[in-house]
């Protein structure tokens, strides 16, 4: 009989909350604050290349675990969500431009309306499933890159607008890269914890019924057309946070940032991170942004192999890298990045023995 | 000697102490137990007249089934016989073609599936369905979705009172665990589990629900006699402590005959019997419509 080894031996839960904690030995929780505080340590001993592919992660870490959402979690398939991230870019230019509002009263803003025009575009996902709610949800995207591009006198077309960092806040200027760097991690953090608990907790259940069974779900008493509109909403709510601390980062948004292309990489990632758990998100993220920095540390290495080719094959490389990984982890792991991690933890638990 | 009636009820109800107490709990705040009074006597669901058909097939034709209060009811008939269907018509899935399904004299023919079981339609599946990727215990958990009072922002939040009523929920679920005698697999995710033991978190799934009326869907197809036997004691103490009319179907005569309180026979679609487990065994209509053939043939077979 298969029994779940999710801790080592000799822990025991006594009593129920301890059972529900998502860190349940002393070791683990040791290990997370250890590994929060390396983060926040990191803002003053990394110079600003590195920290801004940190910022990076922590944003597409966020913009994941908002997919993770709709697509691991709820099973829906969303073909829109570098889409989303985007109006949650222009959320904040707009509201900053236009209503003179800061970036922090902008901030919520930019996940609610990504949130709003998400539950609009989740509704389809009441009826139809599968490849056809993808196709279904491939309309977002076009229908808001379209809307960017023509409503020029709001979101100045194709020629991107800028965006402001928060003001300084205590003494704190987020103008400095590194403080921006914590403002982000912060966020982070704080997102990822409440994608935790939304998982352990009523509705993330709830998801997982709608994804596993969807007939018994609603003969079970769930209601999967508000489950569903949810779970569209929240993983938009995800991506336009997301869009909002990166495109703080970058004080500028352009409406060519994102493309199809991001959003299938998104869901391509997805899969190498590990379906149906946030740390499969955050491991997919990471995968992406750093095989996307590599990509571009390799052109100079290119034009020395290839000369004058060099700036076409630097375009190429990175997405045959892209699908090679993806295609590899489809045939050799098709858990993901998060599985691989739960058998090396299980390896270790059991350590002497081999099962 | 004379026996004390009332003690052996409360050694009756100690036997069951170890698991279903919280859940009775749980079901007295919100509504009374049946009395001695109306068990057997207060029809508490009725289907009338339900016609369906698919196509050409007639599924249903005119079909009416009553339940009562505190009524183990089993519906048998051969494969096709619309079994299958008249739950589903009831739980909300289906929807007739004529008739209506009143439930306490509430019509909820055109209610959808999730309220008619926020209501206490519970069932469980001929098809094994529960949530694969979820453990034994989060299944049980999930099914009590509609009884969790706390809305989703407060579940993200993980306020403290979200986490008290968590904590409560799990209590009730791991009471319905240790009941099933689950225990040892219960952090197991479903998908790994034999077919006997997923059979037995969907019972406890429909449990979790607080049901008022469960419907259960063989619930001992593919099982061998101790499984069998194990389920049965689970649906005769369900039915017994928690006074829950069970509405079942099973293809297994001798359990039938055994637990039953009353029979309804279908065949192709039409109810050709209704009534006690002694006179339906005796009845030359249900019997014909098992054989397939009149007795006569048979014993020409035979010879």
């Amino acid at each position: 009989m298969a029994l779940n080894v999710d801790r080592p031996c000799g822990t025991f839960d006594r009593n129920y909350y301890q059972a529900m904690e998502i860190f349940r030995t002393p070791l683990r929780k040791f290990l997370m604050v250890a590994f929060i505080v390396v983060m926040y340590v990191f803002a003053f001993i990394l110079d600003d290349y590195l920290l801004s592919i940190l910022i990076v992660f922590c944003a597409f870490s966020v913009g994941m675990t908002g997919l993770q959402i709709i697509t691991g979690y709820a099973g829906q398939i969303s073909l829109g969500h570098a889409a989303f991230m985007g109006v949650g870019m222009y959320t904040v230019a707009i509201f900053q431009e236009h209503l003179g509002f800061n970036f922090w009263m902008a901030l919520p803003l930019a996940g609610l309306i990504p949130m709003l025009i998400g539950m609009l575009f989740g509704i389809p996902a009441v009826r139809i499933k599968g490849l056809y709610l993808a196709f279904a949800s491939l309309a977002a995207h076009f229908v808001i890159v379209y809307t960017i591009n023509n409503w020029r006198s709001v979101t100045n077309g194709t020629d991107g607008m800028y965006l402001h960092r928060p003001a300084p806040l205590l003494g704190i200027d987020f103008l400095i890269d590194q403080y921006y760097y914590i403002l982000v991690l912060t966020v982070t953090i704080v997102m990822i914890y409440f994608a935790k608990n939304l998982t352990r907790t009523k509705l993330g259940r709830a998801f997982v019924a709608v994804r596993d069974n969807d007939i018994a779900a609603e003969v079970m008493g769930i209601n999967i057309a508000h489950t569903k509109v949810l779970a569209f909403g929240i993983g938009c709510f995800y991506a336009g946070i997301a869009g909002a601390i990166g495109g703080g980062y970058y004080e500028y948004v352009n409406v060519e940032w994102f493309t199809l292309t991001d959003s299938i990489w998104y869901l391509g990632f997805l899969v190498v991170g590990g379906l149906g758990s946030i740390f499969g998100a955050i491991a997919g993220a990471v995968v992406w942004k750093t095989l996307d920095e590599l990509s571009t540390l390799m052109t100079p290495l290119a034009e020395a192999l290839l000369g004058g080719m060099a700036f076409y094959a630097s375009a190429a490389f990175s997405l045959v890298i892209y699908s090679l990984i993806v295609i590899v982890v489809l045939v050799l792991e098709p858990r993901g990045i998060n599985h691989r991690w739960q058998i090396i933890k299980r390896s270790y638990r059991l350590h002497p023995f081999p099962y | 000697m004379a026996v004390d009636i009332r003690n052996v009820a409360k050694k009756r109800e100690q036997r069951y102490s170890y698991g279903l107490t919280l859940l009775r709990e749980s079901i007295e705040k919100d509504r009374d137990l049946p009395t001695e009074d109306e068990i057997f006597k207060k029809v508490i669901l009725k289907a009338e007249d339900i016609t369906i058909s698919f196509g050409g097939l007639n599924a249903l034709s005119d079909v009416t089934l009553e339940l009562r209060e505190g009524e183990l009811l089993a519906i048998i008939g051969p494969n096709g016989a619309g079994k299958t269907t008249l739950l589903n018509v009831i739980s909300g899935f289906y929807r007739a073609q004529k008739g209506e399904v009143y439930f306490q004299d509430q019509k909820i023919t055109h209610f959808s599936s999730h309220r008619i079981a926020a209501m206490g339609i519970c069932r469980t599946f001929q098809n094994i369905a529960l949530y694969t990727g979820l453990s034994v215990i989060d299944n049980i958990i999930a099914g009590r979705h509609p009884h969790i009072n706390y809305n989703f922002l407060n579940g993200m939040l993980y306020f403290p009172w979200a986490r008290r009523e968590e904590a409560r929920q799990r209590q009730i679920a791991e009471d319905i665990v240790d009941f099933l005698e689950m225990e040892q697999v219960r952090n197991t995710t479903v998908g790994m589990l034999s077919y006997g033991l997923r059979k037995r978190a969907e019972l406890g799934r429909a449990l979790a629900l607080e049901p008022r009326i469960l419907l259960l869907d063989e619930p001992m197809a593919g099982m061998n006699l101790d499984e069998k036997e194990d389920i049965a004691r689970f649906i005769i103490d369900i039915h017994e402590f928690l006074r829950i009319p069970i509405v079942m179907i099973e293809h297994d005569m001798g359990v039938v005959m055994d637990i039953a309180d009353r029979i309804v026979v279908l065949d192709f679609g039409v109810k050709i019997g209704d009534g006690l487990p002694e006179e339906i065994g005796k009845d030359p209509k249900v019997v014909s419509a098992y054989l397939g053939a009149t007795g006569e043939r048979v014993a020409w077979k035979i010879s």
